[in-house]
C-alpha cells in the first residue's frame, strides 16, 4: 500500500510533533525528528493495515526521539529522568544526578523496543496490556522485558551510589 | 471520580480525536477520566492542532520530508519493496521441525532419559503434537530446529501443531531463570488448542539478552490444563537449576490423574 505522505502529514503531523516534543523538550529537535518519523514510515509500507496509523507513528516517534536523546552529548533534563527517579526513589539534586547517569547507562545498553516499552509504561502510563496491544507484542513478553529492566535499573542505581 | 489526568496516555486522547481509538481503550479511558476531563483534553488538542497548522508551513514540511526520503534512499540504495510481508513459513510437511518428546508415565511424572546436555535425542514425529519456532529474517522467516543458535533481539513466532491434544500450555525458560508464558496469554486463560495444522500465536516474541539459552516447552493434554499450576512447576524447575535439560514434575494437582499429559521442548542456544 503506497504511502500518501501529504495526507499522512496533514492528519498526523501535529500528533507526531507533540510526541517528539514531549520527550525531547526542544522545538527544533522535535521538528527535526518529526520529519524523520514520516521518512521512516516508508519502511513500514508493506506492513500497513487498514486501521489508522496513529499507533505506528506514535511508536516510531517514541523510538526516534529516544535514539536522538542517546546521540546527544550534552543532554538537558528531559521527560525521561522522572522514570529513573521513580524507580530509584531519589528526590534531591544529587539523587537526580545519579538517576541521569543510571539512565544514560541503562538506555544506552537496551534494545530499541525495550526503550519504547519502558517509556510507554513508566512515562506515558499505558497498562501492560495496552503496551502489548500498541506494540504488537505479547503481554508476557512485555511483562518480562519490564521486569528485567527494573532489575537492571535497581542494580545500576546500587552501583552508582556505592 | 477520576484518577490523575497526568497518567492517562496522551496517545489515547489523540486517538479519540482522530477516531482511531479501539472500543477497549475508549472504555478504559472513560473509566479513568470524567467526560468533562476528556472534553478538556480534546479541546487542548484541537487548539494545539490549529496552532501547529498556523506555525508550520505544511507544504514546506512535506517537501522537506520528501527530500529526506530521497537522501535516505540514495544512501541505503533501497531496493523496490516487494509485495511480500512478514509471512511465516507454513511447511506442508510438519515433520520439517526437529523436536524432543517425552512420554508421561502413569504416575504423572514425565521422564526423558535421553535428555542430557551432551546428547539431546530427537525424533521426527510426522503428525504428533509439537512446537514450532520461526525466526524473522528480513522479509522471510526460517524455521528453527532444536539447539538452533539465536541472539538478543531475534524476533520469533511461536506456534504449535495439535495433532491429537485438545489442550496445551506453552512457556519458555531462559538462561537467567525467567519463566515466560506464551499460551494462553493469561494464566487463567483457556488452554484449548486450535486443531488442523500449524497454528501461530497471535503475537511475536523478541528474545532479550538473557544468557546461554531459551527453552520453549509445550505441555499438552486431552483435558483442560491449569496454566498457573504448569507455570508454578516451571518456576520450580528453574529454581532447581534444571531449566536447560530437566523435565517438569507434573505429579500433583489435577495433572496427577491425567494420563494423556505430555511435555516437550525446543531449545535455542544464545550466542
Amino acid at each position: 500500500m503506497p504511502i500518501d505522505v501529504d495526507h499522512c502529514y496533514r492528519r498526523y503531523g501535529a500528533m507526531v510533533y507533540r510526541r517528539c516534543f514531549a520527550l525531547l523538550k526542544d522545538e527544533q529537535l522535535a521538528e527535526d525528528v518529526m520529519q524523520d518519523v514520516f521518512v521512516k514510515l516508508w519502511t513500514h509500507e508493506e506492513r500497513l493495515e487498514d486501521q489508522g496509523l496513529s499507533s505506528l507513528l506514535y511508536r516510531i516517534a517514541t523510538r526516534e526521539s529516544l535514539n536522538r536523546l542517546r546521540s546527544q552529548k550534552r543532554r538537558p533534563e528531559t521527560a525521561l529522568d522522572p522514570i529513573v527517579e521513580q524507580l530509584s526513589g531519589f528526590e534531591d539534586e544529587e539523587g537526580r544526578s545519579v538517576a541521569r547517569q543510571v539512565l544514560d547507562r541503562f538506555f544506552g545498553g537496551e534494545q530499541e523496543s525495550s526503550r519504547v516499552i519502558a517509556i510507554m509504561h513508566l512515562h506515558d502510563g499505558f497498562t501492560l496490556e495496552q503496551v502489548a496491544e500498541h506494540t504488537g507484542m505479547s503481554v508476557s513478553g512485555v511483562r518480562k522485558r519490564l521486569r528485567t529492566m527494573t532489575e537492571k535499573i535497581e542494580r545500576l542505581t546500587e552501583e552508582a551510589t556505592r | 471520580m477520576s484518577r490523575s489526568t497526568s497518567r492517562v496516555p496522551d496517545l489515547l486522547i489523540e486517538q479519540l480525536l482522530l477516531g482511531e481509538i479501539t472500543h477497549q481503550d475508549e472504555r478504559w479511558l472513560r473509566e479513568q477520566l470524567s467526560s468533562d476531563e476528556i472534553e478538556q483534553r480534546l479541546s487542548v488538542l484541537r487548539a494545539a492542532n490549529r496552532e501547529h497548522a498556523l506555525r508550520e508551513g505544511a507544504e514546506d514540511t512535506i517537501g522537506a520530508i520528501h527530500a529526506r526520503r530521497r537522501v535516505a534512499a540514495a544512501r541505503a540504495d533501497l531496493p523496490k519493496k516487494s509485495a511480500r510481508s512478514w509471512q511465516f513459513a507454513l511447511p506442508g510437511v510438519v515433520a520439517a521441525c526437529l523436536v524432543l518428546f517425552m512420554v508421561a508415565r502413569p504416575s504423572g511424572e514425565v521422564t526423558a532419559p535421553e535428555l542430557t546436555a551432551a546428547s539431546d535425542t530427537t525424533r521426527v514425529k510426522g503428525l504428533a503434537n509439537h512446537l514450532v519456532l520461526h525466526r524473522r529474517t528480513g522479509d522471510d522467516a526460517e524455521t528453527l530446529a532444536n539447539n538452533a543458535r539465536a541472539k538478543n533481539g531475534d524476533v520469533l513466532q511461536v506456534g504449535y501443531v495439535a495433532a491429537k491434544a485438545r489442550h496445551g500450555v506453552i512457556f519458555s525458560i531462559d538462561g537467567a531463570g525467567a519463566v515466560t508464558l506464551h499460551f494462553p496469554e493469561q494464566e487463567r486463560g483457556s488452554t484449548e488448542l486450535e486443531q488442523g495444522g500449524e497454528q501461530l500465536l497471535a503475537h511475536a516474541y523478541q528474545l532479550d539478552d538473557a544468557p546461554l539459552f531459551e527453552r520453549f516447552f509445550f505441555v499438552t493434554s486431552e483435558r483442560a490444563l491449569d496454566a498457573a499450576f504448569v507455570l508454578k512447576e516451571a518456576r520450580a524447575l528453574s529454581s532447581r537449576g534444571e531449566a536447560r535439560t530437566g523435565v517438569l514434575s507434573l505429579k500433583s494437582g489435577s495433572a496427577q490423574l491425567d494420563k494423556s499429559i505430555e511435555q516437550q521442548s525446543l531449545t535455542l542456544v544464545k550466542e
